[in-house]
């Protein structure tokens, strides 16, 4: 909102520089964004907090100015001359809640004309189009004082009177901006005997609307309840400039004298005269309760010994009246201003004693400390993971802690916790998984081009169990098979089939490859894989990693009906790494192993294996052999297809034997084999003519 | 300054408000890397897009 420094003088003494004046306001909260124009015209774009109506206007500004700078603050007053008799207009206010108080005068014998000059110019600078002196008079009113009024043609309104009411199902209205508006129960209006002629505390109406035949004119300045203006304006898409403000509490008592300022400034351009007094009706009275404050509690508070004089003139030059209890007893009553709703605790006193002697004039000193600094306790896990994850090429990427509900329910069983105002339905509950925001970022690189991708996230998600909720720490690995293929030695191939799926293997076994780095950096006990994942994988293409019992890992090829539907143009992967149970086991420390003295020999064994038999089981079969001397037993190549039966798989297994103490003979080697053979066949080998 | 009432939510773990007061204060960790790297759009940090995470080596 934009507001004029020269209109801000008319009330009290300001710095020449506007610039300095801009500083010295922002630095108490009243900030000024911008400055434009020069000279008499120069104009504030200002930025003021929503919970200070009162200075949203050039005399609660001007009221701050003068705690600022401690000079003294005109009052505003009304110049008028005296009120004719007349017939009395009766204001009823049938909703006492809705509407605190309404004040109303009349003014007879009016001549609408255009504003004088500077009227016109100084709401110019407020880019506020100039309409007629009576309209101009409450728009100069509202920018002065900040209190919102309405001028209605008196001679328009029937039956003679006003009646504050809820406005009946079905009844309409069109508002000043020409639109029909049909009402329910639950708006308030203001209304003669016949109609609805405003919509309370956000627009009037437009047939009782101040025209060029208008001789006889009703001003109207009253409170509102700032919850159902609020609930009016949005019911109706109607955001006003005196909705806003009722919106945000307006000031009780400055009803009387905004509605003889605008008088005042009808009767000065239009001539005309004061028909009767005013009338003020009080339906409820809306006051503040008296604040203790303690100059001990203000001491403890800002951590320094404000002198007493100092606090007292801050909070009298802002409108607060400050009785001292006793003589030197460090206590006070401080009553509020009726246009500080603001301020209701002495906490807030104390606030804005701080922020008027200056948030910068308090002395620098650290505060006292004692204690050490301790680090977090998985510190320095995360900073393994982090490194290792960096080191295979991976970059590390942050995405958001929302996700919708659908996401939710696809990527995990769990519970989500649920916001109670989500912006969206995309950021509607708190991530169960990081799956969703992974995928978009996937989705971002690929859609422009960026083929190799890899990206992992550290983080959290977050599970309603029962009444609490859980944090679990989660790092989600995502990669586009190019990223993991380009990775890939071309040699390097376990599955020398010639299909797709052999292919697509490939990839998924560079992505394990990556997740056993990372499990490879804490001291696990035995862990095997199996294919027990989550349905959102593609099988065949995806593994679990069980650590004594408990998944610690899954990760796979996304599935492809998963990944079209969100428009993903390649085949992604993803590992999600359970760290919450991965964190239970230490850090693999280094312990120094011995280099090999004596060689190592190698074993081939050629194999047919059904495919229901996992390399797990194999694997076992050879280890539980219990033989000491075989250090290495690993797959060399797998194969499917020609000469091979269907549901069946060749593959080529490697054993290393090496002795620490000596050099191993032939026949040794020759009986280890033949046991590895022999336990081979028991778990369903065929062992191939090699 | 933090608001007495922030504390009623931890009052249970020994934070009386008549005893205790607090300073507060944030920092976008975000929002100082804009500053100090000339970054042009806040997004670009929750996006993961390749091209900008790898400048960070």
């Amino acid at each position: 909102m934009r507001l004029s420094p020269n209109w801000i003088r008319d009330f009290v003494d300001l710095p020449d520089d506007t610039h300095r004046l801009a500083d010295d306001l922002t630095s108490i909260g009243i900030a000024v964004e911008g400055i434009s124009g020069s000279g008499d015209g120069t104009v504030f774009e200002m930025e003021i907090g929503t919970n200070r109506p009162d200075a949203m206007n050039h005399y609660g500004v001007a009221r701050e100015a003068s705690a600022l700078y401690n000079k003294p603050l005109k009052p505003v007053e009304a110049r008028l001359p005296k009120a004719s008799n007349a017939a009395s207009f009766p204001i009823e206010i049938e909703d006492p809640k809705g509407c605190a108080r309404f004040t109303a005068r009349m003014l007879r014998n009016v001549r609408i004309t255009p504003s004088p000059k500077n009227v016109i110019n100084r709401l110019g600078l407020l880019d506020q189009r100039p309409i007629n002196n009576a309209v101009d008079a409450t728009n100069y009113t509202l920018w002065e004082i900040g209190k919102p009024t309405h001028v209605f043609d008196l001679d328009l309104l029937e039956g003679g009177r006003i009646i504050v009411r809820q406005a009946r199902d079905g009844e309409t209205l069109k508002t000043l901006d020409g639109v029909e508006r049909t009402l329910s129960n639950e708006d308030l209006v203001v209304a003669d005997a016949r109609k609805p002629v405003g919509l309370a505390g956000v627009m009037g109406g437009y047939d009782t609307m101040i025209t060029d035949k208008t001789r006889n004119i009703l001003i109207e300045s009253a409170w509102w309840d700032p919850g159902i203006v609020r609930k009016m304006s949005k019911r109706h898409s109607l955001h006003t400039d005196a909705s806003h403000r009722f919106e945000r509490g307006a000031d009780f008592e400055s009803t009387v004298l905004s509605t003889n300022r605008v008088a005042e400034l009808i009767l000065n351009s239009g001539g005309g005269e004061l028909a009767g007094e005013i009338i003020d009706v009080i339906a409820r009275r809306i006051d503040q309760a008296p604040i203790a404050l303690y100059l001990s509690e203000v001491q403890r508070i800002l951590g320094e010994r404000l002198p007493e004089r100092e606090i007292v003139r801050i909070l009298e030059h802002l409108g607060f009246s400050v009785l001292a209890e006793g003589h030197d007893s460090g206590e006070f009553t401080v009553h509020v201003p009726s246009w500080r709703l603001d301020v209701e605790r002495e906490i807030d006193l104390i606030e804005e004693i701080a922020r008027l002697h200056g948030y910068d004039k308090f002395t620098n000193r650290l505060p006292a400390f004692s204690g050490a600094v301790v680090e977090t306790p998985h510190a320095a896990k995360d900073q393994k993971v982090r490194s290792t994850l960096l080191a295979l090429g991976y970059n590390e990427a942050v995405s958001l802690s929302f996700i919708s509900r659908r996401d939710a329910e696809r990527f995990s069983p769990a519970i989500a916790l649920e916001l109670a105002n989500p912006q969206s339905e995309e950021a509607s509950v708190m991530r169960t998984s990081m799956i969703p925001g992974m995928l978009d970022m996937l989705a971002h690189n690929l859609n422009r081009g960026i083929d190799q991708v890899r990206l992992f996230e550290a983080g959290q998600v977050f599970e309603s169990v029962g009444q609490e909720a859980k944090e679990l720490k989660r790092v989600l690995l995502g990669a586009s098979a190019a990223a993991l293929e380009s990775q890939m030695p071309a040699s390097s191939r376990l599955d020398v089939s010639q299909n797709e799926h052999a292919a697509a293997s490939a990839v998924f076994r560079c992505l394990k490859g990556d997740v056993e780095q990372l499990v490879a950096a804490f001291e696990c006990g035995p862990v095997y894989f199996d294919a027990k994942v989550s349905d959102y994988y593609h099988p065949g293409r995806s593994a679990r990693l069980v650590l004594e019992g408990s998944t610690v890992a899954q990760f796979g090829q996304l599935s492809p009906e998963i990944a079209a539907a969100r428009k993903i143009r390649q085949d992604v992967y993803l590992a999600e790494i359970y760290l919450d149970r991965l964190y239970t086991r230490p850090l693999r420390q280094v312990r120094f192993r011995a280099l090999p003295r004596y060689p190592a020999v190698e074993r081939d064994f050629s194999f047919v294996f059904e495919d229901r038999v996992l390399f797990e089981n194999i694997k076992q079969a050879a280890t539980s052999l219990d033989i000491a001397e075989l250090v290495n037993f690993v797959p060399a190549e797998i194969f499917r297809g020609r000469g091979i039966p269907a549901g069946s798989y060749s593959i080529l297994l490697r054993g290393t034997f090496q002795s620490a103490e000596r050099t191993l003979r032939e026949d040794e080697v020759a009986q280890w084999s033949a046991r590895i053979i022999k336990a081979l066949e028991v778990v369903g080998g065929t062992l191939r003519a090699s | 300054m933090v608001d007495p009432n922030v504390f009623e939510f931890v009052k249970d773990n020994g934070y009386d408000s008549h005893k205790v007061s607090g300073f507060a204060f944030g920092m976008g960790a975000d929002r100082i890397a804009i500053l100090k790297y000339g970054v042009d759009d806040i997004q670009l940090f929750f996006q993961g897009d390749v091209r900008f995470l790898e400048q960070w080596r």
